[in-house]
């Protein structure tokens, strides 16, 4: 198959067009991540990296396990594109434990101590805008309790 | 020390993120391809587990000292050539490292650094990990601000270029590599000091073991993926054979602004469960890393 001269460089303009969107997606996700890590202070960084990329105000459900005996901080952040992001949290028996929509909260984090090791699902939706897309990430801080062995104290 | 262990975290990254890598010059092509998988293909729902860090920081917490006698030997190395050794491996020496970190072990440290670097750059990850090891051996206590900003930048960077280039079972034997050598130090000094906060920690593991065959089986479809799958698979059996002993969910206050939640749930781990599972974990790391 031959392409006239027109025909191929509306082909390869596609593809630049493509390339940048691509790359700019990714420069944006990078953003969103390192902005979400920041924001844990004073909580560390536990060394995971979650993100999705909701679309068309589907629910996305990142599953995370978590230990016992630790302060855990759950942040979100997301790219402007897709709004404000909702989140709730979910224990094993698919029952709510938060719910960034349910106080006037709003809030883009939440803080919690996990008393047992324990599965919980961080359920995230786009609260307005349906047609969005875009990388939306969850960061989980920790941090270790002041008493000395907190194992043991619970 | 806030710092310190932000470091740890930052630089492990790999040992718990779902993603992928790049096609680097010693990499046959089909094996790259057979290893593609896009994020659409995975859904929308995500499963990952604790870092080894993570899992580090509570066997710390419960007392257990630093042995260097756990640890994969640095000059392994040279016995990992393909990519699926090579990705295993990157997680192995990660955890490797963050145990040394966590511990202020700054010579290993130095051996496991410039280790999980050499496979980064052979697996023809972006992370610009070279700089990273140059910056680390330069740095003193006065500085580490600066490394921690390196290691984090790189590490995100990393990720990022990993799923782009939609290779996720790479990231997914990363984590099972970690995942695998944090268990085989949990569990071989659960077993020597008969500590009931870290056999606890090992009974813990029956949430992250589902998880863990979750990321996997999404990539069964690769012989390799499938045959590591079904040996966590034999592991995952024996700890869905561990006794609970409670199940009632609850939400209690603790302070007014940090709620404390769990359903008091626990797993009793008896000792031949213990020796069970210690069994089939070093018969495991010992076919992967030796």
């Amino acid at each position: 198959m031959k392409f006239s001269v027109r025909t191929s460089m509306f082909i390869l303009a596609l593809f630049i067009l493509f390339f940048s969107m691509h790359t700019t997606v990714s420069a944006q996700c990078k953003t969103v991540i390192k902005t979400g890590i920041k924001k844990l202070a004073p909580y560390t960084h536990n060394g995971q990296i979650n993100n999705v990329n909701i679309k068309n105000g589907k629910v996305a459900e990142i599953h995370l396990s978590f230990y016992k005996g630790l302060y855990y901080k759950l942040q979100i952040s997301s790219e402007k594109s897709v709004g404000k992001i909702s989140f709730r949290v979910l224990d094993e028996n698919n029952v709510e434990v938060y719910n960034s929509m349910a106080k006037d909260d709003n809030a883009e984090f939440w803080n919690f101590y996990s008393n047992s090791a324990q599965d919980l699902i961080i359920e995230l939706k786009p609260e307005n805008n349906t047609d969005s897309e875009g990388c939306v990430a969850v960061l989980v801080g920790m941090q270790i309790p002041k008493s000395n062995n907190p194992i043991r104290n619970l | 020390m806030l710092k310190a262990f932000s470091i740890i975290v930052a630089i492990v990254f790999f040992t718990s993120c779902g993603d992928s890598g790049k096609e680097s010059n010693e990499m046959p092509v089909d094996s790259i391809k057979s290893s593609t998988v896009s994020d659409a293909d995975l859904g929308s729902k995500l499963y990952n587990i604790p870092s080894p860090i993570e899992t580090f920081t509570i066997l710390k917490m419960s007392g257990a000292k630093f042995d260097k006698s756990l640890l994969n030997a640095a000059n392994n190395i040279d016995k990992y050539v393909s990519i699926y050794s090579k990705s295993i491996n990157l997680g192995v020496y990660s955890a490797d490292l963050s145990f040394c970190l966590l511990y202020k072990e700054n010579q290993d440290v130095n051996f496991y650094l410039k280790n999980v670097n050499e496979l980064t750059t052979s697996l023809g990850i972006d992370g610009d990990f070279a700089q990273l090891v140059s910056q680390r051996l330069k740095a003193n206590a006065n500085n580490s601000d600066s490394i921690l900003q390196i290691v984090s930048d790189a590490s995100v960077d990393a990720y990022v270029y990993l799923k782009e280039n939609q290779r996720n079972s790479t990231s997914v034997l990363i984590t099972a590599g970690g995942w695998l050598e944090a268990m085989h130090f949990i569990i071989k000094m659960a077993e020597t000091t008969q500590n009931k906060d870290i056999i606890s920690l090992v009974a813990s593991q029956r949430n992250v073991i589902k998880n863990l065959v979750i990321m996997l089986s999404k990539f069964e479809s690769d012989a390799e993926i499938a045959s590591l799958l079904t040996e966590i698979k034999d592991i995952s059996a024996i700890y869905e054979t561990l006794k609970e002993s409670k199940d009632k969910s609850t939400v209690a206050s603790i302070d007014k602004k940090i709620v404390s939640i769990g359903n008091n749930k626990s797993y009793e781990i008896s000792k031949e469960e213990l020796s069970a599972i210690r069994e089939k974990i070093e018969l495991l790391r010992n076919k992967l890393t030796i």
